[in-house]
């Protein structure tokens, strides 16, 4: 399950601080076979997209051979999150991560290992966590990737006072941001200072993976990107929904959600005068509707497809966007694509974007729906 | 010629040999080459002195099973291959690499330098999922390796990569 949204978060410290590291007695035994180091690159790379970065930490420690190997592949991706898991599913502050999101700038080699990260996860967190106020800032020169982690309120910071200028993230400068149940529109404009907009001067694809109640606030917004302005460079957005959250449906029907999404579509054309938007997954919009979980979500994809350019056809008089500069809605409703998580998977680099098994588990909670759609061949093997 | 089936000899460093169809030792790019190398030299045993006969045994076993699948590209990026391909090993291969350790590292190793890369990328995944949550000492044997950090340098270590703890 994505921790990011399983319920309220909590302070309460879980903790005890580290015991001291046990002294080693294993002697390499020269009757058993080892590995060349190639081959330990490859065993380690699989662990590279694991959520628990634990086991490469362990490895960083095995050996100067191993640590060789086993260092830049888990700087490549740095995580930073002040929680953890409990067992009931709650996320709760961890004690030994306390201080993780200032210590980073003192390490003695610090600048090496930070110029090996490519991909930055930032969770959200308290303002006090990444100590905003301080001067020294993160420096991660070399990050293509950013993914941003909201919480069940769509906010970064806890405390919103400092969070534009988060020192974790102000020295940043990606070419793809993900925000994960996160938006850049509507209330989440600059005013509201959660997002230091300046990591968003070399984005070209920006990814929002919403569930449910993220794609309400987007409604709610108008669908307006706030941050258009500052994404000067951005080519192509996608929309991926997720379905995680669909019980918490605000009881629309399917037709709802389709004209909300034609009419997000519509809105994103309008302001974006060369980039792409893709949707992914409009699927699970099924799921969300009041008649939820007893639809079929097939062909939801072509469905919005073409309300869209119906719209689009019917209504062109009325496609003036704002600046006045007409141009051809007839060219520019190419750019709009919608595709099913399967058809997104091999037509696109998602990997990028979203975690394997992120993708597993959408794919196990739609199918799960769609079982349940169909008690009746079910019930025939059973009787 | 048709009908009767091709096959190869392979001879391996214990000195047994294995006559073997053409498609399955064919699952070695290794083989494949070297095969194209020797050309129609009927009978002519291929060596293999980096593999003893219960490994190529077992690995024989392997190539059977799969020898109907399209051979891997011989250029495939390797980085964002894995990363697309699940990261769960097929029902048959996981019951079928479900060996001691020795043979596990044996395996891998001849996989490694027959050049069988479906079957290597089996055997590192397989590795992987031993690993994972061990702690290092946990690591240090079962990748048999000695710690040469002094207990600073370990703690140093450990405190750079906090952030990556659970």
């Amino acid at each position: 399950m994505p921790t990011t949204r399983t319920g309220k978060s909590s302070y309460r410290p879980s903790d005890k601080p580290y015991p001291s590291i046990p002294i080693s007695t294993f002697v390499h035994d020269p009757s058993r076979p080892t590995l060349p180091n190639e081959i330990i690159r490859t065993i380690l790379s699989h662990l590279a997209d694991d959520r628990k970065q634990k086991t490469l930490a362990s490895c960083c420690q095995v050996s100067k051979q191993v640590y060789a190997i086993a260092s830049p592949i888990l700087w490549k991706h740095l995580r930073l999150t002040p929680w953890k898991t409990d067992e009931d599913g709650s996320l709760v502050l961890n004690e030994a991560k306390k201080d993780c999101g200032s210590t980073k700038t003192r390490q003695k080699n610090g600048r090496a290992l930070r110029n090996d990260v490519e991909i930055f996860s930032l969770y959200h967190h308290d303002a006090d966590w990444c100590k905003s106020e301080s001067k020294s800032t993160l420096q991660l020169p070399n990050v293509q990737t950013l993914h941003l982690y909201y919480d069940d309120d769509i906010l970064l910071h806890q405390d919103c006072k400092y969070s534009n200028n988060c020192r974790l993230l102000r020295s940043v400068k990606p070419r793809t941001v993900v925000l994960h149940n996160g938006h850049l529109g509507g209330r989440f404009t600059p005013a509201d200072n959660d997002f230091p907009t300046q990591i968003l001067q070399e984005v070209e694809v920006l990814v929002c993976v919403m569930d449910e109640p993220t794609l309400y606030e987007a409604y709610v917004s108008d669908w307006d990107i706030a941050e258009l302005p500052r994404l000067p460079k951005i080519q192509k957005i996608y929309y991926i929904i997720d379905p995680f959250n669909c019980e918490h449906y605000h009881g629309w029907a399917l037709n709802e959600w389709m004209w909300l999404m034609v009419c997000g579509a519509k809105s994103l054309l309008c302001r974006l005068k060369e980039s792409a938007v893709v949707f992914v997954n409009l699927e699970a919009l099924a799921l969300f509707g009041e008649e939820g979980l007893t639809r079929r979500p097939q062909h939801v994809s072509q469905r919005f497809l073409k309300e869209l350019h119906d719209e689009i056809n019917s209504h062109s008089e009325k496609w003036n966007n704002p600046s006045n500069t007409s141009y051809d809605l007839e060219e520019r409703k190419k750019a709009v694509k919608a595709l099913a998580l399967d058809v997104f998977e091999e037509q696109e680099e998602w990997w990028r974007y979203v975690d394997k098994r992120t993708i597993d588990e959408w794919k196990k909670t739609m199918k799960s729906y769609e079982q349940a759609d169909e008690p009746n061949e079910e019930n025939k093997d059973h009787q | 010629m048709a009908e009767k089936k091709q096959t190869v000899i392979l001879q391996t460093s214990d000195d047994e040999q294995f006559t073997v169809e053409k498609v399955v030792a064919e699952r070695s790019a290794m083989i494949k080459s070297m095969m194209e190398d020797l050309g129609d030299q009927e009978g002519q045993a291929i060596p293999l002195p980096n593999v003893s006969s219960s490994v190529l045994t077992k690995i024989l076993e392997y190539c059977d099973h799969h020898k109907t699948e399209p051979l891997p590209a011989p250029d495939a990026n390797d980085a964002d291959d894995s990363r697309r391909k699940t990261s769960e090993i097929g029902e048959w291969d996981s019951r079928w690499i479900q060996v001691d350790q020795e043979m596990l590292f044996e395996i891998i190793l001849a996989a490694n330098y027959l050049d069988i890369k479906p079957l290597l990328d089996v055997g590192c995944k397989t590795v992987a999922n031993m690993i994972k949550g061990k702690t290092p000492e946990e690591i240090r044997k079962l990748f048999n390796i000695t710690n040469d950090f002094t207990p600073e340098e370990e703690e140093q270590i450990r405190k750079e990569n906090e952030w990556a703890e659970e």
